[in-house]
């Protein structure tokens, strides 16, 4: 090991950094395209028209349709359009837990509405901790050690500063490991409050999973120990069962007019009813997120009477400081700037991510170019680092344009847009490996950005002839969601075509100068 | 950079005594912790669980930081070996 606690933090920076650097890089680019899984969600389905109701207004048309669909079933649940995770009146029933239909309503007429079958935005962000492909519980894991090797990443990366702040003003531009150097720590340091908060709460989010011990050390080993420390922790109060004496419940106007008087208007997103019909009939209602600590708020009523049941609008202790960092952590409640600022932290990741695994291939570059281009662990670091770099970007590029090109009666439809994603990653990933291998990596990053720039032109292209909607209609309609999505896949378009070609230049260059047996000063590295 | 052998099987020795060794010091520290901390039980696990992951990522860089790896290895065994013996006591003798 290297002598002196800083050099010590250095290596284990270096090591620890690279080693999950390419999961975590996917993590976080499809975490941070979380931010606006619903706005992706729309531009996913473009025929079906959004809603942002007065949620009063929809009661009606609601309880129409479940007194038309739902009258056997036991329970009942509604989701009001009231705000940007919920554009439709979503209605699901279910009868003695058997299997539950769901139908999603227009909130004015109570039609049907037709939806494509896409993966959309909800699946894109879910595989940041899901993964794709995997049991769950191994997904888990593997997040949940990414996540434990990005804590000690930013721990060390922290520590190895002498002057954490003057170093954030340093650049030296033009000389390349130092340049790198620079361009890493200012992505680190310009959003490590939000760096911190995501990788803590990245854990918590997975806590009992990653770390089921200490409840075992209280309630024991057997199979329901966890069970029973989450009903003492998390009690639920039980959702109410069906006893089989049926009563008259209150209307749901009713009843949500009751819930309003007691949360205040234009607070519930959502709303379930228990035993339905039912002398045990409950309504639970729950709030909208508007500040971290709303992410469990509810209360509930009688259904039948209408009196207030139980009532949990605020936390407290452990569960406070863990549902808060949970809510941070996922920004429901975050308004549209506070959105785009979560989103660019993300980015900022992203790019830390990113400029790390450059910065390791870019200090080790002299020296392997002396030997041939370097031994083999080095050019696979290389075509694995443009693989994701460049890749996983085209390939989400991809899942994109599958959306759109993918015939709309295929079965499994769905999954074969996420399969698209996939299929194409790997074979950028083969590109990668191959390139560095048997040519350069330099061919490789230059190749896939000129093809990064076609997918993502193409975006708004094929939209244009697909879609009913398209970048001049939403224009005209001022629809902030596909003028937003579409302008920012030209924007990546040509910032991936303005780096092709700088990169293809910046690489003859040095060729040429490689080339004239200049005697090149290796500067001393020590890690 | 030295790549020799047994470079290379230090730095082994140290992988293994962070991920392997450092878990367990951090697991007991934690159960430990979950019995003294001063409030509800329920409370006390969450706050123990939540406190592993700082934990761990202490005791990991300590072990890297340390001068040599027989000096990391003692320091985990040792303190991992007392933190047990206070466990035992606490759970199966009744203490506390």
């Amino acid at each position: 090991m290297k002598s002196g606690f800083r050099q010590s933090m250095a290596w284990l920076h270096t090591w620890v950094g690279l080693l999950v650097s390419w999961l975590l890089y996917f993590i976080f680019l499809t975490g941070t395209l979380g931010y606006f899984d619903s706005e992706i969600d729309q531009w996913m389905s473009p025929e079906t028209p959004v809603f942002q109701v007065d949620g009063r207004q929809v009661i009606p048309v609601a309880s129409k349709f479940l007194l038309e669909n739902a009258q056997k079933s036991d329970r009942w649940r509604i989701y009001l359009p009231v705000t940007r995770s919920s554009s439709y009146l979503w209605i699901s029933y279910q009868k003695n837990k058997g299997k539950r239909h769901s139908a999603t309503l227009n909130p004015y007429t109570g039609e049907k509405l037709v939806k494509r079958s896409t993966a959309g935005g909800q699946t894109l962000y879910k595989m940041h901790y899901r993964l794709r492909y995997l049991p769950r519980k191994i997904a888990y894991y593997i997040v949940g050690i990414c996540t434990m090797f990005m804590l000690l990443a930013l721990v060390t990366g922290v520590v190895v500063h002498k002057k954490i702040f003057k170093d954030f003003f340093t650049f030296r531009r033009g000389k390349k490991p130092s340049s790198w150097l620079d361009g890493h720590n200012a992505l680190s340091v310009m959003s490590l409050p939000f760096h911190f908060m995501i990788t803590l709460s990245g854990l918590l989010m997975l806590l009992y999973t990653l770390m089921p011990l200490v409840i075992n050390a209280h309630y024991g080993f057997e199979k329901d120990a966890r069970t029973q420390f989450f009903n003492d922790y998390f009690p639920r109060g039980e959702a109410s069962e069906p006893t089989g004496v049926s009563a008259e419940m209150l209307s749901l106007e009713i009843l949500y007019d009751k819930a309003q008087q007691l949360v205040g208007k234009d607070n519930i997103i959502s709303f379930s009813i228990t035993a339905v019909n039912d002398v045990n009939a409950q309504a639970k209602f729950n709030l909208i997120h508007k500040k971290p600590s709303d992410s469990e708020a509810s209360i509930v009523l009688n259904a039948i009477t209408g009196e207030l049941i139980s009532k949990n609008l605020q936390e407290k202790g452990s569960k406070s400081f863990y549902h808060i960092l949970l809510a941070l952590h996922e920004g429901l409640f975050a308004n549209t700037s506070l959105r785009w600022l979560y989103f660019l932290s993300g980015i900022l990741g992203t790019g830390m991510i990113a400029s790390g695994m450059i910065l390791w291939t870019v200090k080790r570059r002299n020296k392997a170019k002396k030997n041939g281009g370097g031994n083999l662990g080095y050019r696979m670091t290389e075509g694995i680092n443009v693989a994701s770099i460049i890749g996983l970007p085209i390939a989400i590029g991809a899942y994109f344009l599958a959306n759109r090109l993918l015939p709309l009666d295929i079965a499994e439809r769905a999954a074969w847009e996420i399969n698209c994603l996939f299929i194409v990653w790997g074979l950028m990933t083969i590109h990668g490996i191959l390139r560095a291998i048997f040519k350069s990596a330099d061919n490789a990053w230059v190749e896939q950005l000129n093809l990064a720039a076609a997918v993502f032109l193409l975006i708004p292209l094929i939209s244009t002839i697909t879609a009913p909607k398209n970048l001049f209609t939403s224009l005209v309609e001022t629809n902030w969601v596909f003028i937003s999505i579409e302008i920012i896949s030209l924007l990546v378009a040509f910032s991936c075509l303005f780096l092709a070609r700088y990169l293809a230049k910046l690489f003859r260059f040095e060729l040429v100068n490689d080339l004239g047996t200049k005697p090149t000063v290796v500067p001393r590295e020590h890690n | 950079m030295n790549f020799s052998g047994l470079y290379r099987l230090r730095v082994l020795y140290r992988v293994l005594i962070a991920t392997i060794g450092g878990y367990f010091f951090s697991v007991l520290v934690a159960i430990l912790l979950s019995y003294i901390l001063p409030t509800e039980t329920k409370h006390a696990i969450a706050w123990s669980t939540m406190l592993f992951f700082i934990i761990y990522t202490g005791v990991i860089m300590w072990v890297f930081s340390v001068p040599t790896w027989q000096k990391a290895f003692w320091g985990v065994s040792v303190t991992s070996l007392f933190f047990t013996s206070i466990l035992v006591a606490i759970k199966y003798l009744g203490v506390l």
